[in-house]
């Protein structure tokens, strides 16, 4: 059994939908609901049977940058190594056997910051509906205090430019409308594949 | 004051030993070396097919019970009726060879079985099986080992210095005896707990008024009143009702302060499960009373967590049995955990 928990029902939707693009059947991806709940629920996680059964052959967890991607692999850090005595030294790479672990963080390009949302609005970055959007965003904060819109706010108001009528990350990648062969999906991707 | 004193402490000591805290199970049937705890109040106990839950309650039962105790045995409580406590022996087969001797591990009779159970008082009580004939007592480090008894080829043995914990009922997963059950429910009669019975076992099915022992032919049997023109025999009301009714009799006006029951959920409807979880749960800690019972059900496991959660505290514990490379290895799972994989939907069994 391959193991993946990602954030929230978002991330899963586009995990599974990156999954079906890269043609990975073997993943069991499973939601924590919210990094708050990472620790808890990587410290119950020895109490599963696949776990005690040896049956998780590799195990990866997702995680936001959020303002600061080394802060985020710092606490993906410690709650593997709380809950599964299992220390990883850097985000994408397999450490142990029986099971392999993993964290990976999701950033933008620099992998200094950024979230799920930064990498679906990268991937479509070249479309007329996104540089609409991001006009939008330019003129609000000429004519407005406010310089620095939330990603997630970005990402609302692109989804707000499509066919279907709602704003969930998991619609767009269950609708089709985020482009899997995007390069800006190209890490996790790849991550994916080696899990 | 000072008698009530001496009395309030005996109370206390014999309240406190009643709670096993740890077993340890060396070379019987699939258990090679293996410690469980901590153990508490409730006990639930699962695993897939073939993982040592039974096993588990026959290894319990094996160090609880005293061969030597002539006391009249107050349920089927003698070592020598483990082949059908919990499993279907036919009387017909050679039970040394079908049963006794595969209580070791792999069938082998060099090696020695060993089970221990301690309390939270630190009180441990041992048995020792071996196929191998004992002089009347064995010395062991410094302490001396006496034969108590024999199951077919089978030798038991017990530290001199045993402590008596509390003794076990075992309710199996096949149809209780209904004369049997007819005995155990005068004496719940005898000890007015019928009202308390008749109460709990409306939780179960409503229409019950009154439950009564009669004896229309040549031997007692156990009728309810549902409002019909007669009363009914009780095992027309199905098997999870008789059992209920054997288990509540038990822990109403039994001896036995250690309930071992195998597939509780047998033959009751999840919609009930909360309900029997509350009764078992207030009698047990009313009566002292530890329980260990296996399931597959995770209706089970969660209405029982349910009902023994207060506070964030809880009585109960979850004991998952896996067997892991011929093994087997225990996982003892607390509330907290519990919680957590209900959250989040975990399969636990």
């Amino acid at each position: 059994m391959k193991l993946l928990l990602c954030e929230g029902n978002d991330d899963k939707a586009v995990v599974e939908g990156l999954c079906r693009h890269g043609e990975i059947s073997d993943l069991v991806i499973e939601p924590y609901c919210g990094r708050g709940n990472l620790e808890r629920v990587v410290k119950a996680l020895p109490i599963r049977p696949e776990f005690t059964r040896k049956e998780v052959t590799s195990f990866a967890i997702l995680i936001d940058a959020e303002e600061d991607g080394e802060a985020s692999f710092q606490k993906l850090r410690n709650a593997i190594q709380q809950g599964l005595d299992i220390v990883i030294e850097q985000p994408g790479v397999f450490v142990g056997t029986a099971p392999r672990v993993a964290g990976f963080i999701i950033s933008e390009a620099d992998g200094k910051k950024g979230m799920l949302e930064d990498l679906c609005l990268e991937s479509v970055s070249d479309r007329a509906d996104y540089k609409c959007m991001q006009e939008y965003f330019d003129c609000l904060s000429k004519k407005t205090a406010t310089k620095n819109y939330h990603p997630k706010a970005k990402f609302k108001a692109w989804m707000a430019s499509q066919t279907e009528y709602d704003f969930r990350v998991g619609l767009a990648a269950g609708k089709g409308y985020l482009p899997w062969e995007s390069k800006a999906f190209g890490p996790i991707l790849e991550f994916l594949k080696s899990v | 004051m000072q008698a009530a004193t001496k009395a309030e402490n005996i109370r206390l000591r014999l309240e406190v030993t009643y709670m096993l805290k740890q077993i340890e199970i060396k070379n019987f049937r699939s258990f090679s070396d293996v410690t469980i705890g901590p153990l508490k109040k409730i006990n639930l106990i699962t695993g897939l097919n073939n993982s040592g839950k039974t096993g588990l309650l026959e290894a319990i039962f094996l160090v609880l019970t005293r061969e030597d105790d002539q006391r009249r045995a107050v349920r089927k409580n003698r070592a020598t009726d483990l082949p059908n406590l919990f499993r279907v022996f036919s009387p017909e087969a050679d039970a040394n060879e079908n049963f006794w001797l595969w209580l070791f591990r792999d069938k082998d009779p060099e090696k020695l079985i060993e089970i221990s159970a301690s309390t939270d008082t630190g009180l441990t009580q041992s048995v020792w099986l071996t196929a191998k004939h004992p002089n009347q007592f064995v010395q062991v480090g410094s302490g001396a080992w006496r034969h108590t008894g024999s199951l077919g080829s089978v030798f038991i043995l017990r530290p001199n210095t045993s402590n008596q914990l509390p003794r076990p009922a075992v309710f199996g997963s096949h149809p209780s005896d209904p004369v049997q059950d007819a005995i155990d429910f005068n004496r719940v009669v005898l000890k007015r707990g019928k009202k308390k019975l008749e109460k709990l076992l409306q939780q179960i099915d409503p229409r019950v008024t009154a439950i009564e022992a009669l004896q229309t032919g040549q031997r007692p049997l156990i009728y309810a009143d549902i409002g019909l023109p007669e009363m009914i025999p009780i095992s027309h009301l199905g098997e999870g009702f008789c059992r209920l009714l054997d288990i509540y009799s038990e822990l109403l006006a039994g001896e036995a302060k250690v309930l071992l029951i195998d597939e509780i959920e047998n033959g009751l409807h999840h919609t009930v499960l909360r309900v029997v979880w509350k009764g078992l749960i207030a009698a047990a800690k009313e009566l002292n009373v530890q329980i260990f019972a296996t399931t597959h059900s995770a209706e089970t496991i969660f209405a029982a967590d349910q009902a023994a959660s207060k506070n964030g505290e809880s009585e109960l514990n979850l004991v998952r049995l896996d067997r892991v490379n011929g093994e087997i290895k225990p996982t003892v799972i607390e509330q907290k955990d519990l919680a957590t994989a209900k959250e989040f939907n975990w399969e636990l069994r």
